[in-house]
């Protein structure tokens, strides 16, 4: 260890690891962020999707808001805004989320992540 | 605290001995070619910079895809929410009534037949119930929750293409009996929701009538979406930046059918 660090190249070494290592730390952190915040975008899309079909289906805001959370936390999302609308024969969920991630001594940032499902109201016949 | 020496602290030692070396080659440090760490890393961070765009921009166009066919579902689903169903008659007024027969080889043939009105002089007679679809007012809905779906998802999207069609049950013909006087041709209503014609055959003046039991719309429609970092990829690649590498242009297709839960049971014969 001793002679690693007393030979030349060996302090170049270090020295390179040390400029480079915060940088992938960096990016690797900064990837997986990407990855979380885009698979809780879809999954809001999914149970809004889900959310708004069966509150079109029965025309029940409160059992589409139900399923709407039922399919979130399959994908273990939670943390959000479920909000029922009407729009003409409309019935839509519309999920809200404030993804964050932290970095430290800068604070806290993030998206805000929005899913929107509208499907018309189903006369039965 | 040592300062220094063969007896200081190992760390200490190594950062002074970190840092007079790079006082002293800091101008080659970067150049040296003995140091290929650095050289190393930042070619694997380029691969890795390089294949994270790509996930990214396949989760990109994957959440798009999404985005769209989901649109789909609710378009096509919008599509059928016009659909009704009716209930027409299959007797007008009058019917024939075969009243002689001859039997040759064991098989009867109507040789005489009277009119037989029916006693209130209107749709009397077996009613048949069929499911039915206005096309216009179905595309429009397909048309107007597609747009809709997307822009509430504030999808940057460009519909190419949306074809709509409407199919029907074929199977389901029941017999309509012809009307003489007094009555509109019953089949002015039937070439109206269907463009189907037909003719009444003598003797029986009856004619087949389709009296669909389940309507089933399609939606074939082609999408255009920028891909993320797409133009910057295109713009690379080829010099005018307008290249299959800025937007994907896909075709989806979506069907939906709807049913009538209850149909009357048809008569075995429309005339007696």
């Amino acid at each position: 260890m001793i002679k690693l660090f007393k030979d030349q190249r060996g302090s170049a070494v270090m020295i390179e690891l040390a400029i480079m290592l915060p940088i992938m730390i960096m990016l690797f952190y900064g990837f997986t962020m990407f990855t979380n915040i885009l698979s809780a975008d879809i999954a809001i899309k999914t149970a809004a999707r889900e959310g708004a079909r069966e509150y079109a289906i029965t025309n029940v805001a409160s059992k589409g808001v139900a399923k709407a959370n039922a399919e979130l936390s399959s994908s273990k999302v939670s943390g959000v805004s479920i909000e029922p609308f009407t729009e003409g024969d409309g019935r839509g969920i519309r999920i809200t989320k404030k993804m964050g991630f932290t970095i430290p001594f800068a604070g806290t940032y993030g998206p805000t992540l929005e899913g929107v499902g509208i499907f018309v109201e189903e006369p039965l016949i | 605290m040592a300062t220094g020496g063969d007896d200081s602290p190992l760390s200490l030692y190594i950062w002074r001995k970190l840092m007079r070396e790079y006082i002293e080659n800091r101008d080659s440090l970067i150049e040296d070619n003995k140091g290929s760490v650095l050289v190393f890393t930042a070619a694997i961070i380029m691969m890795m910079l390089m294949i994270a765009t790509f996930q990214l921009v396949i989760g990109f166009i994957f959440r798009d895809q999404i985005v769209v066919l989901d649109a789909l579902d609710s378009a096509i689903t919008a599509s059928l929410s016009p659909a009704e169903e009716v209930i027409r008659p299959t007797f007008y007024y009058e019917k024939f009534k075969i009243t002689e027969y001859v039997t040759i080889d064991g098989t009867q043939f109507p040789t005489a037949y009277e009119w037989i009105n029916y006693d209130d002089k209107d749709v009397a007679g077996y009613s048949g119930n069929y499911i039915r679809l206005d096309k216009g007012e179905a595309e429009s809905n397909a048309r107007e929750y597609f747009e809709r779906y997307l822009e509430l998802n504030k999808a940057d999207y460009t519909i190419e293409n949306f074809d709509f069609e409407v199919e029907y049950d074929n199977e389901r013909l029941l017999p309509v009996v012809n009307a003489r006087w007094h009555t509109s041709y019953p089949v002015s209503w039937w070439k109206a929701e269907f463009g189907d014609a037909g003719d009444f055959v003598f003797p029986n003046q009856l004619m087949y009538i389709r009296y669909p039991r389940w309507v089933k719309t399609t939606i074939n429609t082609t999408v255009r979406m920028p891909i993320p970092f797409g133009m910057g990829l295109a713009s690379m690649l080829e010099a005018d930046g307008n290249s299959r590498f800025s937007a994907i242009t896909k075709t989806y297709q979506s069907q939906g059918i709807k049913e009538i839960k209850v149909v009357n049971p048809p008569p075995i014969y429309g005339w007696e």
